[in-house]
């Protein structure tokens, strides 16, 4: 499954795919997971100073696919995009208010 | 695959540049196949791996294209600081099962133990199976440390404005959870109690310790003074450098007693001996307790301390007085010699003779005004004194 939030525009990690197949059949019903991770660890004495957090998605654009694929069909001229992303971001209204 | 930095030398040249190298490599792919040299943009559709796209070239060629565009020297505002690129790959035909494959992608960052950052993807395939024909991919990963940067340096001037955070961070540096640092908060705070006490304790116990001491320094003291005092008298007949000694012992005795009275604990010279015997061979507190509050109220009498201090006193007497009785008969050797020299040079002069026929003239118990002198200005020399004392035989 995907993740439902789409990446931001800018992430500080990303990393995306492009496919395109003439034919693409699948003999499995495919069991995907993406998950972005944003985590930030703050020293509490500096967590008022830094109010960070972190914020990621995934995106993927079909064509010719449906979202949920059925083994052992043929789909033709498929093409997928795929992107996911995450990055920090630093809250500057509530640190410098 | 390639892979840049901002640090790297410049991609390519231009645009045209990476276009012309994707369909290099898509030319080659065709030569492969059927040794055809045009460039699948240039095939007929029959022959294009993938038909869902209008216009030249194929979908990957324009994806790779539109993203050569974006040439990151030329773009700043979306230059990435890593870059990793699959342009363009190529498959014929792929049969591909896959079974619990886990991708990460993260960029860590830690300052001290004071922020630790971590942004990443993580993809996981459970359970792929799957076959495609006439396969076009690329693939593309960017990092972009601009935040990462704009963190840290948010961590640097936050430090850098309130420097007072350094104290309690480095006090619960070891735990970054706001709970534990809490806790350890308090700790420092008990810890701090019973620092405070522990050195009102041990300044009440040195302040107790150091008059006690300081007591015992006092009143023995007092003891060796006056045993130095009335053993000076007793040994007056030593003479006067003798008593000089014995003023030296109670000097140095009381010189001791204050090194005691500081603290030190340490044993001076034969002090410790008296200490020892005043408290009755015990090193215990009570003993010295004792000691602290004054000769007076000290389990020994008066008389023993006198006995021992008269006792070292003596020691240190008999060293000092043999010490000066050499001295004083090295001394009195050398000065009788001197003596002797110089009488002899005069009784020379005065004689007008030679110093060895002066000392010759002495043993012999010739009077040299009775000599003649044979020598230069008449001088008496050695063999007039062994003459002259030939003929008054």
């Amino acid at each position: 499954m995907a993740d439902s939030h789409r990446p931001p525009d800018d992430p500080d990690v990303e990393i995306g795919a492009t496919v395109r197949a003439r034919r693409l059949r699948f003999r499995k019903k495919p069991q995907v997971d993406v998950k972005t991770r944003g985590h930030v660890e703050v020293h509490p004495e500096l967590a008022d100073e830094l109010n960070l957090e972190g914020e990621g998605g995934s995106h993927a654009e079909r064509e010719n696919l449906p979202d949920e694929v059925e083994p052992g069909v043929n789909y033709r001229n498929v093409r997928v995009g795929w992107r996911a992303g995450a990055e920090l971001r630093h809250d500057e209204d509530a640190t410098d208010g | 695959m390639a892979t840049q930095r901002k640090t790297r030398s410049k991609k390519s040249g231009s645009s045209n540049g990476s276009r012309s190298n994707a369909r290099s490599r898509s030319s080659q792919g065709k030569r492969r196949n059927g040794g055809n040299s045009r460039p699948a943009s240039q095939k007929v559709e029959k022959y294009r791996f993938a038909k869902n796209v209008e216009g030249i070239g194929t979908a990957a060629e324009r994806e790779y294209q539109h993203y050569a565009e974006q040439d990151p020297w030329k773009l700043d505002d979306d230059l990435p600081d890593v870059l990793l690129d699959v342009p363009v790959v190529k498959v014929d035909s792929l049969h591909l099962e896959l079974d619990n494959l886990d991708a990460h992608v993260s960029l860590k960052a830690y300052v001290l133990d004071l922020v630790k950052l971590t942004v990443g993807v993580d993809v996981h395939l459970g359970r792929v199976a799957l076959d495609i024909k006439g396969v076009e991919a690329q693939a593309l990963l960017k990092v972009r440390l601009d935040h990462v940067a704009a963190v840290v340096d948010r961590v640097m001037t936050t430090l850098d404005r309130n420097p007072e955070l350094l104290e309690s961070l480095g006090e619960a540096v070891e735990d970054i959870g706001a709970g534990t640092g809490d806790m350890l908060g308090e700790s420092g705070e008990a810890v701090e109690d019973v620092g405070e006490g522990a050195e009102t304790a041990l300044e009440h116990i040195g302040q107790g310790a150091g008059e006690g001491v300081g007591e015992i320094g006092q009143g023995a003291g007092q003891a060796v003074s006056q045993v130095g005092q009335g053993a000076g008298e007793a040994v007056g007949d030593v003479g006067e450098g003798a008593g000089e000694a014995v003023g030296d012992v109670g000097e140095g005795a009381g010189e001791a007693v204050g090194d005691v009275g500081e603290g030190t604990g340490e044993a001076v010279g034969n002090l410790d001996e008296l200490v020892a015997g005043l408290a009755g061979g015990s090193q215990n507190g009570g003993s010295v307790g004792e000691l602290a509050e004054g000769a007076g109220d000290l389990d020994v009498s008066a008389g023993d301390i006198a006995k021992l201090a008269t006792k070292i006193a003596a020691q240190e007497l008999r060293t000092a007085v043999t010490s000066e009785a050499k001295g004083l008969g090295v001394a009195a050797s050398r000065k009788v010699k001197e003596i002797g020299e110089r009488r002899r040079e005069r009784k020379a002069d005065e004689a007008n003779a030679t110093p060895a026929a002066v000392e010759l003239a002495d043993d012999l118990d010739v009077d040299l005004h009775l000599v003649d002198g044979t020598g230069a200005d008449d001088r008496i020399t050695v063999a007039d004194v062994r003459k002259a004392a030939r003929e008054e035989d």
